[in-house]
């Protein structure tokens, strides 16, 4: 009888690893993002940078980003 | 009018006294009842006698914007527990140049997705495994993890501050998410004041590091690629009361 331990690496089998891969990758980047929007706040308190030099700016921006990565997790989760 | 003078004294004992003092130390002490060197009683005189070795902070409040990396007397820029008498004097980034490392591998990665399918098939590898919906996600996803980086590297050049008072210096580097750092020390605490440019690149663009002593822990503060670093040593030096070297 041939068998081989890798038969049931079937093309299935792969997509469905790299699937679950991608959303884990995609959870720890919320997760970060999560910590960067976080820890910029807080820097924000150590530093009052004046209103148009960029402080408030980069906080909007990190909070945007998280809540992109969130609804991208959402969705991959629906998707794949 | 500027807001700091540093007059070279006619004689070594006032030289000494002159550099131990901050200026608003020496403000104070012209109304003192005490006798001063000739040179802090007398600065008009000795102004024409001898010209001014350092050092005039600009006039005029500057701007902070989004990218900037040396402003002088900062407009509106307020430290955590700032004392009401307590003004700053430069703020500091990293040199914007940098970047340039992070930019360019940026923009490589951007245009990288549209030509994948050219390297992937003299490979033979398909790309068929995945639906379209799934292919659209991982391109979104691919794109989203770029984003993640220019943000990562950006907020990390833009939270890499010095802050200068004439009471302490402030040194804030921000890595990655894990590691935050935030060190101060009181001007009266710092041993000595060195600046270094290695290397071609640092020369050109005019950056280097600053590195201050503090004499209680024996640590240094580092300020690295600092842009202008003769500039701030020097001012730096001045407020310290030590010597550049």
């Amino acid at each position: 009888m041939n068998f081989s331990p890798l038969s049931f690496v079937t093309p299935d089998i792969i997509t469905l690893g790299m699937k679950i891969i991608i959303l884990i990758i995609i959870g720890i980047l919320g997760i970060s993002a999560f910590m960067l929007a976080t820890k910029i706040r807080s820097f924000n308190k150590i530093l009052f940078l004046p209103p148009n030099s960029g402080g408030e700016f980069i906080q909007r921006v990190c909070t945007a980003y998280f809540v992109t990565v969130v609804v991208l997790f959402l969705l991959a989760l629906l998707v794949l | 009018m500027p807001d700091i003078f540093i007059h070279t004294p006619t004689t070594d004992s006032a030289h000494r006294d002159a550099r131990r003092d901050t200026p608003q130390r020496a403000q104070v002490q012209r109304s003192d009842a005490h006798p001063l060197p000739h040179s802090i009683q007398k600065p008009e005189t000795d102004k024409r006698e001898t010209a001014p070795t350092i050092t005039t902070i600009a006039p005029k409040k500057q701007t902070l914007n989004l990218f900037s990396t040396f402003v002088r007397d900062p407009k509106e820029l307020i430290l955590a527990e700032q004392h009401a008498d307590e003004r700053i004097l430069l703020f500091i980034r990293r040199d914007f140049i940098t970047n340039i490392s992070w930019i360019i591998f940026s923009i490589f990665l951007l245009l990288v997705p549209p030509f994948l399918p050219l390297f992937f098939e003299p490979l033979r590898v398909p790309l068929q495994y995945f639906d379209l919906p799934a292919q659209i996600i991982f391109t979104i996803f691919y794109y989203v993890a770029v984003a993640g980086y220019i943000l990562m590297n950006f907020v990390t050049w833009f939270y890499d501050i010095g802050i200068f008072t004439q009471k302490r210096a402030v040194d804030i580097d921000f890595f990655n998410i894990s590691f935050v750092s935030v060190a101060t020390a009181r001007l009266q605490d710092l041993k000595d004041v060195r600046y270094e440019q290695k290397g071609f690149y640092e020369s050109l663009f005019d950056y280097g590091n600053i590195t201050l002593s503090v004499v209680a822990s024996g640590e240094t503060l580092v300020y690295e690629h600092t842009p202008h670093p003769a500039e701030v040593a020097s001012l730096l030096s001045v407020l310290t009361g030590g010597y550049q070297q």
